[in-house]
């Protein structure tokens, strides 16, 4: 190569580089495509009709799931509750979930957690099994035989046994509900992980906050449901009083895991840093950063 | 045509029992489907012992006097027509065996008197106090060995076949039916029982012994069989020999399950005749048939029966009257000796029974060990006792909280209790059913013990309000600095001793928290009740 050939290739790659971010983003702003909300709240007495609305304010369901994929929908079953005693998810909002993802082309719906109580009764008087099948997705037990050994790569976690199935999906959505909890102070989306678990989960709560935050930064939901119906202020995870419970009608959804769970926090009137497993995630950047509380998107979808 | 007729209906109770052994599982609904301790329920023994206990005949259980009317008429048919232990022994005989050996024909031994001594014993015990039954009688021992020691190695073998078979080809198949069995016959989380191996072993041993003599269970040692034996012997059922057809070939001896004698002429034993027709079919003289006669009531108590009759209709019962009465004076004794246990005088520990169980002398007076419950229990909490209390109570089911746990609103174990020693509770009543207390450990507990922050225990407890609550707790660590910590304390009056919180703590080995039998539903507590 002469010196000659080399001026040019030179100065015309610098050009390139410079001018190449410049012209994109001249063109996208032609477009007038605003970026897509990242979260949004939506509220009325149909749970299931918040939650379409909750979506649809986020991009709609299009923007989670495509044609073809495989999708695993992770509610809470995790208690031998009914779903006024608001222990688990709302079985409205997971069935209203799984009939947008299957309108959308998913291939497949999977609903699965592992109980702490007996999972049979776990699934069945939380109104979730028959909930989730009458709207076409697979009901499927947690088998701790299939489960695998897995490299979590966390602060804390550095293998566990994980259910593949919830790997494996192409897309995974998150559905816990909002409930007080005696360690973390209140469970949400990221506490909701320990579902997908086999092995001996007792032994992550002495370092619940980092274990959650690990578990959250393996499992990457692409979005986020928040089931705040009804919620459990007291006597959380389990409840069993009706009394505890009180009726929000709200339903939060968002593509960002940590957003989800900084909104969630505020139906209990607690600030972020008031819970330490979201500050924590939000040191490891584990969401997007940028969202503040002003962004939200509300919905008020009154009763029709 | 009766031997045909046999098999079918054999294999049909053979069926029929497996069907509902598989289906003693919990579903998830509050209410078990299928009537999963029929067999119990149609048994005369247990249905006596725990009548001569507590002068009371639980749910179904008089509908084993129906078994008994029909022993009356048709001899010990249930040995070889319902009994599903009769037809595993008489399966294992002819696997052992093979056909060679049964061309001898084997004759009644004396050994056939054993039973009737086995029987006096448990008879004995039951009026005088302890309830020997459930151990030897043909189901419950049969339900507590399937259950406890073959079904929880079948069900992991299950469970790892389809597990391994999932990412095959063959899991378009093999999924679907996995899922089946599983949902409908397999216990929710796959089981493990103390005393497992033990039990299987016991049924393996009893099933071999056909190897030395033909259904040996049944001839020699079962109590139920010695009951119906006595009844067939009192009853109508005899099996007639045309005259002058017997050319002697002692083929229908050959054939005979219960070493009866039928080709002899009056010795025909109507006691050890399980009516299996192997010798009306297979007697080449037609010249056996099953018929009524007149009832033998007055022959069974007589010394020498048939003495003058020529020739003697049948054989005679002669298992001895001083032996049996010896067996019997035994059976007493026996009574007295096995509750003079200081478990009885005041509550043990680590007997934790099942919910509702009343006291610990009301439980045992009922309870036929049959192991329905630990079947049953979706918690797999319950385990046969060892001899920790002693021989009374061994088999009976006690809660090992470190195993399983007691799952708050199931009811299903009183559901499948033959005998009510656990009563069928309502979804309220158990909420309410005290098993005992649980109390914290704190040199183990991580909170008190290591200053590390925990409450398993208390997320899992499911009273509400909860039993356990959380004491908020600064302490100081070394190096200077606190550490605010949640410590867990137990609500005694709200504590009804589930035994989840044992079940969950995370420390290994003996947990943190455990439950201690005190408080229980019909026995008092050291808490004076608020």
């Amino acid at each position: 190569m002469d010196r000659r050939k080399f001026l040019h290739r030179a100065v015309g790659a610098t050009l390139a580089g410079w001018s190449l971010p410049q012209i994109a983003g001249f063109g996208s702003a032609l477009a007038a495509d605003p970026p897509l909300p990242v979260l949004a709240v939506a509220h009325g007495p149909s749970p299931a009709e918040i939650t379409k609305a909750a979506i649809a304010a986020i991009g709609g369901i299009d923007r989670f799931v495509h044609r073809g994929d495989r999708v695993v929908v992770k509610p809470n079953i995790g208690w031998d509750r009914t779903p006024e005693q608001a222990a688990t998810t709302n079985p409205e909002v997971v069935a209203a979930l799984i009939r947008l993802c299957l309108d959308a082309g998913a291939k497949s719906v999977l609903v699965m957690d592992n109980p702490c109580n007996d999972p049979r009764r776990c699934y069945l008087r939380s109104g979730i099994a028959e909930a989730s099948k009458s709207a076409g997705a697979e009901v499927r037990f947690f088998e701790e035989e299939r489960t695998r050994k897995m490299l979590i790569r966390g602060e804390m976690l550095q293998e566990w046994p994980v259910h593949p199935a919830i790997v494996e999906a192409d897309v995974r959505i998150n559905v816990p509900i909002a409930k007080h909890h005696g360690l973390t102070g209140v469970t949400l989306g990221m506490k909701n992980w320990l579902g997908a678990l086999g092995g001996p989960r007792n032994r992550l709560h002495q370092e619940i906050d980092r274990a959650i935050v690990d578990l959250a930064s393996f499992f990457q939901p692409q979005l986020t449901v928040i089931d705040g119906v009804r919620v459990l202020m007291r006597g959380g995870p389990q409840g069993g009083s009706l009394e505890d419970v009180q009726r929000l009608d709200t339903v939060i959804a968002s593509a960002d895991a940590v957003a989800a769970e900084r909104r969630g926090a505020t139906l209990y009137g607690r600030r972020p840093d008031e819970t330490p497993h979201i500050a924590m995630a939000e040191e490891r950047n584990l969401g997007r950063g940028s969202w503040r509380e002003e962004e939200e998107i509300r919905v008020e979808v009154p009763a029709s | 045509m009766l031997r045909r007729a046999r098999i079918a209906v054999q294999l049909a109770s053979l069926a029929l029992f497996f069907y509902l052994l598989l289906r003693t599982v919990g579903i998830g609904e509050d209410r078990l489907g299928p009537p999963v301790r029929l067999f119990l329920e149609i048994d005369p023994l247990i249905a006596i012992s725990t009548w001569l206990r507590t002068g009371a005949l639980h749910g179904l259980m008089a509908i084993s006097l129906a078994t008994l009317i029909a022993t009356f008429f048709f001899g010990r048919f249930f040995c070889s027509w319902i009994c599903p232990l009769g037809t595993l022994s008489q399966a294992s005989g002819r696997l052992l065996r093979g056909r060679r050996e049964e061309r001898s024909a084997e004759r009644s031994t004396r050994s056939r008197r054993w039973k009737y001594l086995i029987l006096a014993f448990i008879l004995g015990g039951s009026a005088a106090g302890v309830l020997w039954v459930g151990l030897l009688d043909p189901i419950s021992l049969l339900i507590r060995s399937l259950s406890v020691g073959f079904g929880p190695p079948l069900e992991a073998l299950v469970r790892s076949a389809a597990a391994g078979l999932a990412f095959s080809p063959a899991a378009a198949v093999t999924e679907p039916v996995y899922a089946w069995i599983r949902d409908h016959a397999m216990a929710p989380r796959a089981p493990r029982f103390e005393q497992g191996a033990l039990l299987a072993g016991i049924l393996i041993v009893l099933l071999a012994l056909s190897w030395i003599r033909r259904r040996f269970w049944c001839r020699i040692l079962c109590p139920l069989g010695a009951l119906l034996g006595t009844v067939g012997q009192a009853g109508m059922l005899t099996l007639r020999q045309r005259e002058g057809a017997c050319s002697g070939c002692e083929v229908c001896a050959f054939h005979c399950q219960g070493a009866a004698d039928p080709d002899v002429a009056g010795g025909w034993r109507p006691s050890e005749c399980f009516v299996c027709g192997n010798c009306t079919a297979g007697c080449r003289q037609g010249s056996l048939s099953f018929g009524l006669a007149r009832p033998r009531l007055a022959a069974l108590f007589r010394r020498r029966p048939h003495a003058r009759e020529n020739p003697p209709p049948t054989a005679a019962l002669d298992p001895g009257r001083r032996r049996i009465l010896v067996s019997f004076v035994l059976g007493i004794v026996s009574g007295p000796l096995v509750r003079a246990t200081p478990s009885r005088a005041r509550p043990q520990a680590n007997l934790i029974r099942p919910p509702g169980a009343g006291s610990e002398a009301e439980f045992l007076d009922r309870c036929v060990r049959c192991g329905e419950c630990m079947k049953v229990c979706v918690g797999n909490g319950l385990h046969p006792a060892g001899l920790e209390a002693g021989p009374g109570s061994l088999w009976t089911p006690v809660l090992r909280a470190r195993i399983g746990y007691c799952e708050y609103h199931c009811t299903l174990c009183g559901q499948v209790c033959p005998t009510g020693a656990i009563p069928t509770l309502t979804q309220a009543e158990k909420e309410k059913a005290v098993l005992g207390i649980a109390y914290v450990d704190p040199g183990r507990c991580l909170p008190f013990a290591y200053a590390r922050p925990c409450i398993v225990c208390e997320e899992h407890c499911p009273t509400s309000p909860k039993a356990i609550v959380l004491e908020e707790v600064a302490v100081r660590v070394p190096g200077g600095g606190e550490r605010r910590l949640q410590r867990p304390q137990v609500l005694p009056e709200r504590c009804v001793g589930c035994g989840i919180c044992e079940y969950r703590c995370p420390v290994d080995g003996e947990s943190a928290i455990r439950i201690a039998a005190t408080g229980r539903t019909g026995e008092g507590s050291f808490l004076p009740t608020a």
